[in-house]
């Protein structure tokens, strides 16, 4: 796949990582530290978290509102490679705590989802077409 | 859609028992309750709680003390936006014979602050029942929202919309698993008013309610798989 633009001085490709986007983003981490370098495929935008089950794929950067902690479970399920909670979202307590126990990166900004997705699709970041 | 004629309604569908949540609000519960004493018609008062995720929550209590007390924290967790009557219609307050006693300015169809969490913990603390509505429809629905029931919110029961079978509710939505499945009319016209679910007690009460939910006793509770 050729989707992804090397941000790397060293002219190397490579896939972005969430640490790439937290920087790019300039998101604050609030869960999930040990693992920004988890790669990232293509990207979802939705705050439907049925819609994210039945739509999203192993290593997407999902981009929603929803701050339940529910969001943690259903990036476990597929396989999401971090959360963006947009609009200035605060994460529940209990949201916070599950993304550390499942390894869930959660990032927060208070760009608007449009932004947030508008940012990563410069960074070569592609939408996910359900299939 | 006075409060006599909803237990007019109700009368005539053969119902013994029925829930009131207007959306937000509780105001016309009393009124209700008194129509329907008259009738012989019992009334659980509640509100549909529109949570922060836009997840439609019903709750209910057994008495108008504690939900009016609750009624004041859903208040206070809706935004100051006045209702817009032209588009939305009136917000009408009424006593037990029909008559129009006043109106709400604030704007109900709007979502609370309260999330289904808190909603779920603080309606259990008052000692309410909490019920996840219309869990299969396409809007305002906690698995549409948050894709499946959270360990945490303890629900009482699922309700289901009349549109639907308890069978395939059940097949659809696997984190349902082992709660009472409930449907119910959501009447917003006196027309749609009708028995959908069947609930075997010794009488139509509150005390009675709770066991039968949980099944003790020889009490059941029972959908009507008719669907319309």
């Amino acid at each position: 796949m050729t989707l992804f633009q090397s941000l790397g001085s060293d002219g190397m490709d490579r896939r972005v990582t969430v640490g790439d986007i937290a920087k790019e983003l300039e998101c604050e981490v609030v869960a999930g530290k040990s693992c920004l370098d988890n790669e990232v495929s293509f990207g979802y935008s939705s705050d439907l978290l049925s819609d994210v089950m039945a739509g999203a794929g192993p290593g997407d950067v999902w981009v929603t509102v929803q701050v339940h902690q529910n969001i943690i479970a259903v990036a476990s399920l597929t396989g999401i490679s971090a959360i963006i909670v947009a609009g200035g979202a605060a994460p529940a307590d209990e949201t916070v705590l599950r993304a550390n126990e499942e390894g869930i990166p959660l990032l927060t900004t208070a760009k608007p989802s449009f932004e947030v997705a508008g940012r990563l699709y410069s960074m070569g970041i592609r939408g996910r077409v359900k299939t | 859609m006075t409060p006599p004629a909803i237990i007019k309604a109700a009368k005539a569908e053969g119902l013994d028992i029925i829930g009131i949540s207007d959306h937000n609000s509780a105001e016309n519960v009393v009124a209700a309750i008194e129509a329907g004493a008259a009738e012989g018609v019992t009334v659980i008062g509640g509100i549909e709680v529109q949570t922060v995720e836009d997840v439609h929550v019903l709750t209910f209590f057994p008495c108008v003390d504690t939900l009016f007390r609750w009624q004041d924290e859903v208040y206070s967790a809706l935004p100051d936006i006045e209702n817009d009557e032209k588009r939305f219609g009136e917000q009408l307050l009424m006593d037990s014979n029909g008559n129009v006693t006043g109106k709400l300015r604030t704007f109900l169809l709007a979502s609370t602050s309260l999330s289904v969490d808190y909603v779920g913990k603080r309606v259990r603390e008052l000692g309410g029942l909490v019920i996840p509505a219309h869990i299969d429809r396409p809007s305002f629905s906690l698995i549409r929202n948050l894709g499946f029931v959270p360990d945490t919110l303890l629900p009482c029961c699922v309700e289901i919309s009349k549109n639907t079978s308890s069978g395939s509710a059940k097949e659809r939505f696997s984190s349902i698993a082992g709660l009472p499945v409930i449907k119910s009319s959501d009447a917003h016209r006196l027309s749609e008013i009708s028995a959908y679910t069947e609930i075997l007690m010794e009488e139509a009460s509150w005390e009675e309610l709770l066991l039968a939910l949980a099944f003790v006793g020889g009490r059941s509770i029972r959908p009507l798989d008719i669907v319309c």
